[in-house]
């Protein structure tokens, strides 16, 4: 672990210092995850431009659409935001789960998203809020959907240059709920296994008028269950049709196996965990068919 | 000794405060890792990518010209002698053929850590790779890759039978197993598997190194065996013990993984080279993957029983996978041997101990080395025995239990035993009669016995002009609190505050000689030496206090801090003023070993450890729930009743107990280094899966207190063996809860919902 | 190498450090502060653990760089003089200390739970010390330790 470290000063100061020092070059945060990957050698990088600095990056907005989450929150400013607790209790319960305290106290959002981990249990989390992510860079800022932002382990739609400025959240829909569950080895400081990410609305029929289902740990990046929200959506939730989406999602995800799980065990995680925020977002008991 | 409770006993048995917390709870507390000194230089080692390969070549030169690097030390470098505590079967560096992933072939000393990486990631080796076998079943058939050619040319012990891939093999046969097969009404044969399992402590073992002008070496190193590891550096480097100083400044954790030398060679092989001190810290994946870890085991059990439940006759055998060097694996075969027979009145018995060699990383001796994997075999085994005959697991092993008189496996009469009390108080106090009151929650059991070590301990004493006295002793103060059980019962012994104890260890040139901080006997066997030490130098005191108080020694009565006789008094400290100047001073020694137990020969072949002093009993009740989605475990309740013979520090048994239970939760549920081919695939602790603190409830534990009879006031070892049981008394309970029965460790949430 | 300006235990150190120095090397090594102890250095052990404006961090993976104009307190700035922090006291009294390696560590992590805290349930403090692994003790008495301590707003806040 060699590189020199340069204090940005202001996000403008640290666009330009990545470009000065392209190609070896790359931004930390709070470092929870940078500095092992370096220190194992498994990346490599001459400079760091240390973001740590640009407080303005720090802040929690609450706005006419939704929220503006600075990147530099942390995933602690995230579990103590009373606002984000009450509107997305997914995202409260994927910040909670990462790493102990230390780590959420340092891990900030922008780098839980740019780190592109497919097992990333905020990441996932936000994928099911559709939030959009506010990449900066020397054109200025574009937004980027969430759903869009992961190509591959550890690989996103970030640009070299290009930094994570804040997320945005749009407000929920009246009804709406949501949650996010994790399976893991341990009760504590787990990479996930399986995470899933759910968030639903019933219209006044009783029929699912919208949903996004995210998978964490099992496939190349966070992923979408297209298919199974396909299949859910504009139908009565009962029984039987959960127990049917249970085993359609398995069609949507690709895990492999690996240390920590099986790719069968983790197929069927998925659907035992969908049912389960299924039940969890419909509340009430599921009616049978 | 004498178990009897001393007339004056204010601090033995109380919950007396540890004598190291302070430092501890402060941060100032120096441990091994915290020592340096002046110039010293950091050792890395290059280890082998290759389970088995001939070293075709290995090319120093871009390693030795790196700015910074002051030594690269090989096989090559200087005689090196084979080491090894039952059979010398390691190398210090490789010598031309690897045969396993993780052994040493180089190492390096350079100005800073980071040179001395790059300078060990700059050699290059280049291997030949041989045919390798990982498996033990496989290593023990005749067309199995001989790791070790020249096995019988090697020193070793005379128990380690050694043949082939075999290190050790050790029997016990009781009556006619065959015959007490065919007398049964069922017989049950199971196959059960462990994994590796690191011991966990949380400081990395460290040395630094020096050697001084008069070719003393010197290590600052976290050992839990001064004098064993004093004794095998000077073996590897051909020199006289007394060449050697191993200090021990203070030790994070050890468990058994820091018996062997770790670090210390390495450090003092480049420090002699690069004549300036040199510090080898552990890496976090080299713990993981380059460790003495409990060793892997396949266990085959066979259990033949009578309608009513009592067992007649039991085969089995437990097969150690030693990887590579045999290390501690003959004498954890051969201990296994008794864990096997279980704490059970059993007619007939054919038990077989088997220590192999394979291509995996080299284990060692992992908190009651033998005891988790067989226990975990025989006592998941009792409950499938149990359900299948249709009798409650507890009344099952209440009918076959041992009781006070009986004899063990090898002809032992047991004594002080209090494992029916335990069972009971185990099963009483996690509801057992209840039933279970929710889907999917089970309670489970399991039982157990284990031993307090023998091996010598020495204590000096002395009586310093202020009235204190300064113990010295040649163990490791691990954490369990035995130094302060020591300290607890001299002051008792010399009727002083525990306050007025120093106690100074871990220095092999000024400690006596001890055989260190392990096997659950530390704390009984130095308070023994430490005793006698205190009546020697009270035999001094006493003749010098009644000459100077003028009466006759039979007056005299310990009181105050001093002698008092009638009206008379003398201070400690006044006493030692006047020895210092008349007399030479006040100091004196006592050195102890537990009387050998009596066993019965012709029922055993090559074992190390027939006869248990001082054994301890054992019961593990718990209550969990699982998830049948997820299969996750979720433990409700835990509790243990374990007979520590007397509790010298109440707390600090509880601590050991807790402690270890957690340890067994890891084993049972949780932690597994994953093999393949030799290589560790979870060589970091994201990955290794230790328990964190939300993994298991609070431990409840229940002291029993049978006597033992050499215990110093009765106590028994307790350090080692709450990890022994929870694997089978959690698998007992997934079973209870699911019906699904788990034969390989770990019990994971993965294994119960594929089931 | 850079000029650094800590501010460790209320007190200011100028310091030279490489870029890549983390906060635990310059702690351990620079500043002689051994009681903030090494292990893993991956954010899994927390026996490396400090606090940082009063929330702790693993030290091992933060860049010392990156803490000036901290308030950076190690288990070494938990005395006050000799009086022990109620912490200290309770891990004594209640017997929750045995190697002792990650004892500093876990006591600034339930340093910075009850920051956040004040009065945490039980769930709440095996919750709030799960990035910090014991070994010896099996948490039982860690977690009595804490309870004691935070049992009638004992800590200063």
């Amino acid at each position: 672990m060699n590189f020199q470290l340069h204090k940005a000063a202001s996000l403008p100061d640290a666009i330009a210092l990545s470009r000065r020092l392209a190609p070896d070059v790359r931004y930390i945060a709070g470092g929870t995850d940078l500095i092992i990957q370096l220190r194992r050698g498994v990346k490599s990088f001459g400079n760091l431009i240390d973001l740590s600095g640009l407080k303005s990056l720090r802040q929690i907005a609450e706005t006419a659409e939704g929220y503006r989450i600075g990147a530099l929150c942390t995933h602690k400013d995230i579990d103590l935001h009373s606002g984000l607790l009450r509107d997305y209790p997914a995202l409260g319960q994927a910040a909670r789960v990462v790493g102990g305290h230390q780590v959420r106290n340092a891990g900030t959002i922008g780098g839980n998203l740019a780190n592109a981990s497919p097992a990333a249990d905020v990441a996932v989390a936000l994928l099911g809020l559709d939030a959009v992510i506010v990449a900066a860079g020397e054109g200025g800022s574009r937004h980027i959907a969430i759903a869009d932002f992961f190509t591959g382990p550890g690989q996103s739609l970030l640009a070299p240059g290009e930094l994570i400025e804040a997320v945005l959240l749009p407000k929920p829909a009246p009804g709406e709920s949501c949650c996010f569950l994790k399976a893991g080895r341990r009760k504590a400081m787990e990479i996930a296994v399986v995470s899933v990410a759910l968030r639903l609305r019933l219209d006044n029929a009783g029929a699912i008028a919208d949903i996004r289902i995210a998978l964490g740990a099992v496939g190349p990046r966070p992923l979408r269950a297209l298919g199974t929200e396909a299949m859910l959506l504009g139908r009565k939730p009962d029984a039987a049709l959960i127990a049917k989406a249970a085993v359609a999602i398995q069609a949507d995800c690709t895990p492999r196996s690996d240390v920590r799980a099986s790719a069968e065990y983790r197929r069927e995680l998925v659907g035992g965990m969908l049912l389960r925020a299924l039940q969890h977002c419909l509340k009430a008991e599921i009616p049978h068919a | 000794m004498n178990m009897h409770p001393h007339r004056n006993q204010v601090n033995v048995g109380t919950r007396h405060k540890r004598i190291d917390a302070l430092g501890k709870v402060t941060g100032a507390t120096i441990y091994a890792s915290d020592f340096s000194l002046p110039g010293m230089l950091h050792g890395r080692i290059l280890r082998s990518e290759h389970a088995h390969a001939e070293i075709v070549a290995l090319d120093l030169s871009v390693a030795e010209a790196m700015p910074g690097v002051r030594a690269v030390v090989t096989a090559k470098t200087m005689a090196f002698h084979r080491y090894g505590n039952l059979v010398k079967d390691f190398q210090v560096f490789a010598e031309g053929r690897v045969s396993y992933i993780g052994q040493a072939i180089a190492a390096v000393a350079a100005d800073t850590p980071e040179i001395a990486e790059a300078a060990m990631q700059a050699i290059r080796v280049e291997y030949r790779p041989l045919p390798a076998v990982f498996d033990p079943i496989v290593a023990m058939q005749p067309d199995a890759p001989v790791l070790h050619p020249d096995l019988l040319q090697y020193k070793a012990s005379p128990l380690a039978d050694r043949a082939g891939n075999r290190s050790g093999r050790t029997t016990i046969t009781v009556g006619d197993v065959e015959a007490g097969f065919r007398q049964s009404y069922r017989v049950y044969e199971h196959r059960f598997r462990t994994p590796p399992i690191h011991a966990g402590y949380t400081e990395p073992r460290v040395a630094v190194a020096q050697w001084d002008a008069a070719g003393i070496g010197t290590v600052w190193c976290n050992t839990q065996l001064l004098f064993d590891t004093q004794a095998a550096l000077a073996e590897i480097f051909g020199v006289n013990v007394t060449q050697i100083r191993v200090i021990v400044p203070a030790i994070g954790g050890g468990f058994g993984g820091k018996l062997r030398i770790g670090m210390e060679h390495y450090a003092l092989a480049l420090a002699r080279v690069a004549k300036r001190p040199v510090r080898v810290f552990s890496t976090s994946h080299e713990e993981l993957s380059a460790a003495l870890f409990r060793y892997g085991s396949v266990i085959e059990v066979k259990t033949g029983v009578d309608r009513e439940g009592r067992i007649l006759a039991k085969q089995a055998r437990a097969i150690i996978d030693t990887g590579a060097c045999s290390g501690s694996g003959p004498l954890v075969a051969s201990t296994a041997t008794l864990i096997l027979a279980g704490p059970y009145r059993i007619p007939n018995l054919l038990l077989e101990g088997l220590a192999i060699y394979t291509n995996n990383h080299p284990g060692g001796s992992m908190r009651a080395p033998s005891g988790p994997m067989p226990n975990f075999a025989i006592e998941s085994q009792m409950d499938i025995i149990a359900a299948d005959l249709g009798i409650d697991p507890l009344e099952f092993r209440l009918r076959n239990i041992i009781h006070e008189g009986d004899l063990s496996a090898t002809g032992q009469v047991m004594t002080g035993v209090g494992l029916e009390e335990c069972l009971l108080k185990a099963a009483d106090a996690i509801g057992w009669d209840r039933k279970n009151p929710e889907n999917n929650r089970g309670k489970g059991l399991a039982i157990g016995a284990w031993m307090t070590s023998r091996g010598s301990s020495g204590a000096y004493l002395k009586l310093s002009a202020d009235g204190r006295f300064t113990l010295m002793v040649g163990v490791v103060e691990l954490g369990t609190g035995a130094l302060t059980g020591v300290a607890q019962i001299l002051a008792d012994e010399l009727s002083v505050d525990v306050a007025d104890i120093s106690v100074v260890s871990a220095d092999s040139h000024i400690t006596p000689y001890d055989f260190g901080s392990q096997g659950s006997r530390t704390m009984a066997t130095v308070a023994n030496a430490a005793r006698l030490a205190a009546a020697n130098l009270l035999g001094k005191m006493r003749p010098l206090a009644a000459k100077a108080l003028g009466v006759p020694e039979a007056e005299l009565q310990m009181r105050g801090k001093g002698f008092v006789a009638g009206e008379k008094s003398i201070s400690f400290a006044a006493l030692a003023a006047q020895a210092q100047m008349s007399a030479g001073g006040l100091i004196a020694e006592g050195t102890y070993i537990a009387d050998p137990i009596a066993y019965d020969a012709s029922r055993v072949r090559n074992h190390f450890s027939p006869g248990w002093p001082s054994p301890s009993f054992h019961a593990h009740a718990v209550d969990l729930q699982v998830d049948p989605m997820s299969g996750e475990i979720t433990i409700k309740d835990y509790v243990v009743a374990q007979d520590v013979g007397y509790a010298i520090n109440p707390s600090n048994l509880e601590g050991q107990i807790e402690g270890g239970v957690v340890q067994g939760i890891g084993q049972a549920i949780s932690e597994e280094l994953v093999q393949v081919e030799g290589r560790v695939l979870n060589a970091n602790l994201t990955d290794y899966k230790m328990p964190t603190i939300m993994d298991v409830p609070p431990i409840r534990v229940v002291l029993v207190e049978h006597p033992s009879a050499t215990g110093p006031y009765g106590a028994k070892g307790v350090g080692e063996p709450s990890c022994i049981e929870p694997p089978a008394a959690i698998a007992n309970a997934v079973a209870s809860a699911t019906g699904k029965r788990i034969l390989d460790l770990p019990v994971t949430a993965e294994k119960i919902a594929r089931a | 190498m850079r000029k650094l300006s800590l501010t460790v235990n209320g007190e200011r150190h100028d310091i030279d450090a490489e870029d890549s120095a983390t906060l635990l090397d310059v702690l351990r090594l620079k500043l002689f502060l051994t009681g903030t102890k090494s292990n893993c250095l991956e954010a899994e052990c927390g026996v490396c653990t400090v606090l940082i404006d009063g929330r702790a961090i693993n030290s091992c993976i933060t860049l010392a760089a990156q803490c000036e104009g901290a308030d950076i307190r190690t288990i070494e700035g938990m005395t006050d003089g000799d009086k022990l922090h109620p912490l200290q006291q309770s891990f004594i009294e209640c017997d929750a200390v045995q190697c002792g390696y990650c004892i500093p560590g876990m006591i600034m992590t339930a340093a910075g739970l009850l920051n956040e805290k004040p009065n945490p349930s039980f769930e709440e403090i095996q919750e709030g010390l799960c990035g910090t692994l014991c070994r010896c003790t099996g948490y039982t008495k860690i977690v009595q330790a804490v309870q004691h301590a935070a049992q009638d707003g004992r800590v200063r806040q």
